[in-house]
């Protein structure tokens, strides 16, 4: 047990949270091995550690979902042995699970308060009283755009998540449990969070926050612990260590976080995919561009300004689109999936767990979906070629799995993410799309997923990429789009593609246009 | 409240008016006092079962052993009710535990058995029937008159049958589903492994879903021996698929988490009067379960229609 200097006498009784010696195994494979972990009262302590490392395991036994196989949790002093999530509530841990635990077809107010719901005659729930707690709580973190009366089914990904955490606050916790809490929300939605954190804090509520968003929470956590291999490595102040000695930490080696070199683009390459006023129903407006062969192109901006749109459009997800699609020279029409895959154009798409995988089925199942009729003949799948190419497949992308007949559900997301990427890499597409390939991986995966990238590149392909990691986009594109409001409103180029120009044009400020960008903040607010 | 969960209840409602529109045009008498009760009279029994039907659903179940229940409450109540007010209630009363016993088996095996919904009830749909056997080896068996017309008269225009419909949905099932275990039945389908971080007891809750389906069978089963005053053993067999194409009709999701009442209410009239509707029309009676079902395929293809329109087909699929 690392503790700190500083705390002497005074640690023991300021201590909220104690779990010492906690051991966790699953088939045979350990996801904590005598881990000790502890969170002091009115602290924001980030947990962090490469993926594997144990974290989402120790978040799920200190808010009750698994039992430990060993160990002690003592909560104020007190041991404690959560039953369930209800148990763990009740002792006053709430979670925000990295899976959304949300409930669709319900409304928001009643995702956020189900269990606790204010109820009055014969245990008739109120809805006005429900409404109205859901307001004061909106109001707390200022939010105001979502309504308490809409069903989740149809918010956005941010939204949903910032639901998610809406109803842990509701609990009114002493301690509340971030686990990626924030991986869809943009960057205004996570300051708000932050503020409304603080508050908490300062009220005495203990936060422990998991994010792979190193350089945001650097900031504004008080102390930080390190697991790697479901152990403790190490619990630092967070001005005690610089971000290189931490990534080291958590990966045990001396990584440097840095971008495969960008691909050298031919000047008179011709263009492999051309828009021209491509516009879909209110979403998206008049968007043109072009994209070569072993070219990267970054859609940045604010969260939800249609680079999400935009990719699923020209995937062929959506109906009524307008404009010209013209890829290697032909005009091409992709009005469904089916026709942009026939036209090479590959989707890697945001929610990976819906869109982009069937998570019963096996990781061979997955990775030769779109591909098996290459794989036999009259409609029977040989099948040692199929494990042939599974077994290439994996290696190539180094999936990590004890097997390829395990089902998708049991691998990381980081794992999940390389199987959409397999399903596509053999169809033969020459057009990669990507949403927010990196959303909730580790440091180790991502460097992985660059290497990709850029290799993609060097195989002539073209790729679009749009991510909330601004770093990312300065870090693997040629060109950046900023959009806004459904519109390209500045490409970005070279040199020129830097943190303060995206942003400036996501916020509409700077580069002379600062007179509409005071109008854009206001809009954005 | 939010009207767009009462859209998927549109479908239903629509598909009733215009079959009764037609009735009317083929049988102008049905718009009499007369006429009126006996239409109520004959969707009631349906409407319960599918409220029963549509309260495991939404659990993301499904209760093969509703025609059972209904069955084996018949029997019961044909076999042992009295002529006095004191052995009616107290053979109602009875009924309705049979009822809630046979629920409450159906559900501590599905939640604690971890057995899946459809081989528990279709387990389960076999011994009820026994036992209503056992009880009433032939049919037979009477209630009291006054039993009977209670039930299944009328006030002028007003058939007592949806009275009780009425007070059985209001009374009883409504509080249940406006209170935490009403919603908690909706989360449990919608998001099982959410339900349970989020604190949500879901054995508890599905066991609760299974009795509150067993006693409105029950029900099911009472009004049905007014309406025949004999028992049967065998005489709820078509209300275990009849009050599944009820609620999937009447807009509910077979996957759970989705359904209101007044959808599998208004399509389990719908369903119960399309049979007199052929025969007013002159279909054969050997080809009236082909054309019921046909027409079962026909209006659930039409409803399917409109979530085709989506936008978005990402958001169908993802549905």
């Amino acid at each position: 047990m690392s503790s700190h200097p500083e705390s002497g006498a005074s640690a023991a009784d300021r201590t909220l949270l104690e779990a010492r010696g906690i051991s966790k195994s699953f088939g045979g494979v350990h996801a904590l091995e005598n881990a000790d972990f502890s969170c002091e009262a009115g602290e924001i302590h980030a947990l962090l550690g490469a993926n594997g490392a144990g974290k989402s395991t120790l978040v799920k036994v200190l808010s009750g979902v698994q039992r430990a196989d060993a160990g002690t949790v003592a909560l104020g002093g007190e041991t404690v042995s959560f039953s369930g999530p209800a148990e763990a509530a009740r002792h006053g841990v709430a979670t925000v699970f990295q899976e959304l635990s949300l409930f669709p077809h319900l409304t928001v107010a009643e995702n956020i308060v189900i269990g606790h719901q204010p109820t009055g005659f014969l245990g008739q729930i109120s809805q006005r009283r429900m409404r109205a707690e859901v307001r004061e709580l909106f109001e707390s973190l200022g939010v105001d755009h979502i309504a308490p009366g809409a069903l989740v089914t149809d918010l956005s990904l941010a939204d949903r998540q910032l639901v998610e955490i809406f109803k842990a606050l509701s609990k009114k916790p002493k301690l509340l449990i971030l686990d990626e809490g924030t991986s869809a929300l943009g960057r205004k939605e996570v300051q708000r969070l932050f503020d409304l954190l603080r508050k908490l804090k300062a009220g005495g509520t203990s936060v422990i926050f998991i994010s792979h968003r190193m350089s945001e929470i650097r900031e504004f956590v008080d102390r930080m612990t390190i697991f790697r291999n479901g152990r403790h490595v190490a619990t630092v102040r967070a001005t005690e260590a610089s971000d290189g000695e931490i990534v080291e930490m958590m990966l045990g080696q001396k990584v440097e976080r840095s971008f495969p070199e960008k691909t050298r683009l031919a000047t008179d390459e011709p263009a492999l995919l051309e828009l021209a006023g491509f516009s879909a129903g209110s979403g998206l407006h008049d968007i043109s561009f072009s994209l070569r062969r072993g070219e990267v192109l970054g859609l940045a901006g604010l969260e939800g300004q249609g680079q999400g749109t935009l990719l699923l459009a020209l995937f062929g997800a959506y109906r009524g689109i307008t404009g010209d699609v013209t890829i290697s020279g032909k005009p091409a029409k992709v009005a469904t999936p089916w026709d942009a895959k026939a036209s090479g154009i590959a989707l890697i798409p945001e929610d990976r767990k819906t869109e982009g995988l069937v998570l019963p089925m096996s990781v061979r199942e997955n990775i030769t979906f779109s591909v098996l009729s290459r794989l036999g003949r009259f409609g029977f799948v040989n099948r040692a070629r199929e494990t042939a190419f599974v077994s290439e497949m994996m290696e190539r992308l180094a999936v990590k799995a004890a097997s390829m007949e395990l089902p998708a559900r049991s691998l990381s997301g980081g794992n999940q993410q390389k199987l959409v990427l397999a399903k596509w890499l053999e169809t033969g597409a020459d057009i990669f799309l990507f949403y927010d390939p990196t959303r909730g991986i580790d440091v180790g995966t991502k460097q992985a997923f660059y290497e990709l990238i850029v290799g993609l590149t060097r195989e002539g392909k073209g790729v679009i990429v749009y991510s909330t990691e601004t770093s990312e986009l300065i870090g693997l594109c040629h060109r950046v789009a900023v959009m806004d409001d459904g519109r390209i409103a500045l490409t970005l180029q070279g040199d020129d593609i830097t943190e303060q120009d995206i942003l400036a044009a996501s916020l509409g400020v700077g580069r002379g246009r600062a007179d509409a960008g005071s109008e854009r903040l206001e809009a954005a607010q | 409240m939010n009207l767009r969960r009462y859209r998927s209840s549109l479908l239903a409602i629509i598909g009733l008016v215009l079959l009764l529109g037609y009735y009317w045009y083929q049988q102008p008498l049905i718009l009499s006092p007369f006429g009126f009760r006996l239409l109520a009279n004959q969707g009631t029994t349906l409407a319960l079962a599918a409220l029963a039907q549509l309260t495991v659903v939404l659990t993301g179940g499904v209760d093969l052993s509703v025609g059972a229940i209904v069955s084996l409450s018949n029997a019961i109540a044909a076999t042992y009710m009295g002529d006095s007010p004191w052995s009616v209630f107290g053979v109602v009363l009875l009924t309705l535990g049979a009822g809630a016993g046979a629920g409450l088996v159906n559900g501590l095996l599905v939640a604690y058995g971890r057995i899946q919904p459809i081989i528990v009830t279709l387990a389960t749909l076999y011994i009820y029937s026994g036992f209503a056997l056992l009880i009433r080896p032939q049919p037979g068996g009477s209630v009291p008159g006054y039993y009977a017309s209670t039930l299944t008269g009328a006030w002028g225009w007003l058939p007592y049958s949806l009275i009780v419909l009425l007070a059985v949905t209001l009374a009883f099932r409504m509080p249940i589903m406006r209170s935490r275990l009403g919603t908690a039945i909706y989360a449990v389908g919608d998001n099982p492994g959410g339900a349970h971080m989020s604190g949500i007891d879901v054995p508890r809750t599905l066991v609760s879903a299974y009795v509150i389906g067993g006693v409105l069978a029950a029900c099911a089963g009472l009004f049905l021996t007014a309406q025949t005053t004999s028992g049967d053993a065998t005489v709820g067999t078509s209300y275990t698929l009849n009050s599944v194409a009820a609620v999937v009709f009447g807009g509910a999701i077979l996957g759970g988490g989705r359904g209101l009442a007044l959808g599998p209410i208004v399509a389990a009239f719908f369903i119960s009067i399309i049979i007199s509707v052929l025969f007013a029309a002159g279909v054969s009676s050997f080809y009236q379960s082909v054309f019921q079902g046909g027409i079962l395929i026909l209006v659930l293809m039409f409803g399917n229609a409109w979530t085709l329109r989506a936008r978005n087909r990402l958001t169908v699929l993802r549905s």
